[in-house]
């Protein structure tokens, strides 16, 4: 029995110690990818430019992105909800924005409430007056207290905390988990994440979840970005993107889709990756690579450090579809009669000319 | 919610499930149209089950506008025949004025159900059909999902236990992310197919739908996947996920 009771003891311990932080910062990707061939500055703001002459083992920031190395430490998994949304309202409360499961005879559906708190208890309480129903921390009782006595019942499925350059989303640990899905949960469920423009905000908040943690360091995932840009800042580059295809001419579009489009990926946070193809269908030099990415900045007014710039051998998009060049069976059902009737009239009109 | 019996994604399914195979944009009853894949399944505000799929594999009107399932087939006469699709999207995401048309239509299915469970069984987790049970949220130009899954009649199921980062490629009407075809791969034939994530979000664990697929870049050798966001599109047509 003693030994039962261990060995449950640890296998707790394995799976509670499965979770980790994990610190991305995106900043990075260019100590990752291969050295640029140039750096520029254009008017304060660093570009760094690429060009690919192949796609074998391409290693420009692009394709980069997804290989980040993480910094990780092992983290506790909070034992309830209860007890996790103590620490985060502690810690970084009392404002959040609570995102809020309503079931009910007539459907589910998520509502968003502003609310101020100091505990979980509090949460719920003003959540309940807010609704004026149940409210739980645990989606599963809640959907089998709607169900069974066919009331409303609400469901904190969720909490966001903003700060000017940093948002903290909270995700409560679920209950419901399938079977064949348990033994994947540290992969597949990540109990907060952390997206900031301002590592030092970050320290901050981990140091003060610890604190509030009683010195546990609470699983998570942040993200680290150089940047953001606004909306309208987005349009200006893609303004300035079909402007400058236009002018470097390299657009061919097919039935299939497009060549020589400039790409613009990952702006809204950073960094700002520009794809651009070759500019005159060959491997552009320094210099000509130089100008085309001023020209860009020129016509966008838009550059934020650091912005990537990669020249590609081709860019563009091919729909995937499939349509087979061949005609289709189908047809012969029209080609065979048509080619009978062809060929009869040609007798037809041989026999009239013999007589 | 109806028993799937699974043959095939290149057979004729009832009810039809994310990644089938079907034939649409055919310009006449005798001319090939254009092969795709379901994607996200849905229901409209007045009740019609249907599923996404790329707005470039279907036509808004005409003959182009039905779809089939898989493939016209003469001699099926109208058991291949399986509805029609509300195509208010765009067939050129890179060359569309207006920025808001995402590439994603609506099959309305006829002729037989649609179910929302996607048979991981085809290489993962035998036996499991597990339900979409939400919509990854678009709000923001980056995110960061683990275990990214695709499902399509002309790969199958492919995708990555990793975590990946989905980046919007601002260039494209809509909004479609840019991922790495290594991670997720797919090929002609895959357009429309479902791309979600098996995670645990709101409380519930399972699967949620982040896409469909509509193409590759670059056009000679694509080294990444793009995916029209299904949230984006589903506001777009104003019909609600099928998620249970």
């Amino acid at each position: 029995m003693g030994r039962l009771v261990v060995l449950v003891f640890l296998l707790l311990s394995a799976a509670s110690y499965a979770y980790m932080v994990e610190i991305v910062n995106f900043t990075t990707v260019l100590d990752a990818a291969v050295k640029p061939d140039f750096v520029t500055e254009i008017d304060g703001c660093r570009a760094y430019i690429y060009i690919l002459r192949d796609f074998k083992n391409a290693s420009t920031p692009l394709f980069k992105i997804d290989k980040l190395p993480a910094i990780k430490r092992p983290a506790v998994l909070p034992r309830s909800n209860e007890e996790f949304f103590d620490i985060v309202l502690k810690a970084i409360g009392p404002d959040v924005v609570a995102t809020v499961a309503v079931m009910g005879p007539s459907g589910k559906e998520n509502l968003e409430i502003s609310i101020s708190a100091r505990n979980s208890t509090e949460l719920k309480e003003k959540i309940r007056i807010a609704l004026d129903m149940p409210v739980f921390l645990d989606r599963e009782v809640a959907e089998k207290f709607s169900s069974s006595g066919r009331e409303k019942a609400a469901a904190v499925v969720g909490l966001r905390i903003k700060f000017e350059d940093t948002t903290v989303y909270v995700n409560p640990i679920p209950s419901n988990v399938p079977e064949h899905l348990r033994d994947m949960l540290p992969e597949i469920y990540t109990p907060m994440e952390i997206r900031s423009t301002n590592a030092t905000r970050v320290q901050q908040i981990l140091s003060r979840l610890e604190e509030a943690a009683g010195g546990k360091i609470l699983p998570g995932r942040v993200f680290l970005f150089p940047y953001t840009m606004s909306e309208e800042e987005l349009e200006r580059l893609r303004n300035a993107a079909i402007a400058l295809e236009q002018e470097l001419g390299t657009v061919r579009r097919y039935p299939d889709g497009v060549e020589g489009i400039i790409h613009i990926i990952g702006c809204g946070e950073g960094p700002c990756i520009l794809v651009f193809p070759y500019p005159n269908g060959t491997t552009p030099d320094v210099k000509t690579a130089e100008e085309v990415v001023k020209r860009f900045v020129e016509l966008a007014g838009v550059c934020k450090t650091p912005m990537v710039a990669e020249f590609w051998p081709s860019t563009g998009l091919r729909k995937f579809p499939a349509r087979q060049q061949l005609l289709p069976l189908e047809s012969l059902y029209v080609i065979i009669p048509a080619a009978l009737l062809a060929v009869s009239a040609l007798i037809i009109a041989a026999k009239r000319k013999r007589k | 919610m109806a028993t799937i019996v699974i043959a095939g994604l290149t057979d004729r399914e009832n009810p039809v499930y994310p990644g089938v195979m079907i034939e649409s944009k055919k310009p006449l009853w005798f001319i090939q149209g254009s092969y795709c894949s379901a994607g996200v399944p849905i229901i409209t505000t007045d009740g019609k089950p249907g599923l996404l799929t790329a707005s470039h594999c279907t036509d808004p009107s005409g003959y182009g506008n039905q779809v089939f399932q898989p493939w016209y087939d003469f001699w099926a006469g109208d058991k291949n025949y399986a509805g029609y699709s509300i195509d208010w999207g765009t067939d050129d995401p890179y060359n569309e004025v207006d920025k808001r048309k995402p590439d994603a239509a609506v099959w309305i299915v006829q002729n037989r159900g649609v179910s929302n469970r996607v048979p991981l069984g085809y290489c993962w987790r035998t036996g499991t059909r597990d339900p979409v049970i939400g919509i990854v949220s678009d709000d923001q130009s980056s995110i960061m999902l683990p275990n990214l899954r695709k499902l399509g009649h002309a790969t199958g199921y492919t995708g990555t236990a990793e975590s990946v980062r989905l980046l919007y490629d601002e260039r494209f009407s809509g909004r479609i992310y840019a991922v790495e075809i290594s991670k997720l791969p797919g090929k002609g034939g895959d357009s429309g197919g479902l791309v979600f994530s098996i995670m645990c979000i709101n409380g519930a664990c399972g699967i949620y739908a982040v896409g469909i697929v509509v193409g590759g870049f670059p056009k000679d050798s694509p080294t990444h996947m793009a995916i029209q966001s299904a949230g984006y599109a589903l506001r777009y047509y104003g019909v609600g996920a099928y998620v249970g």
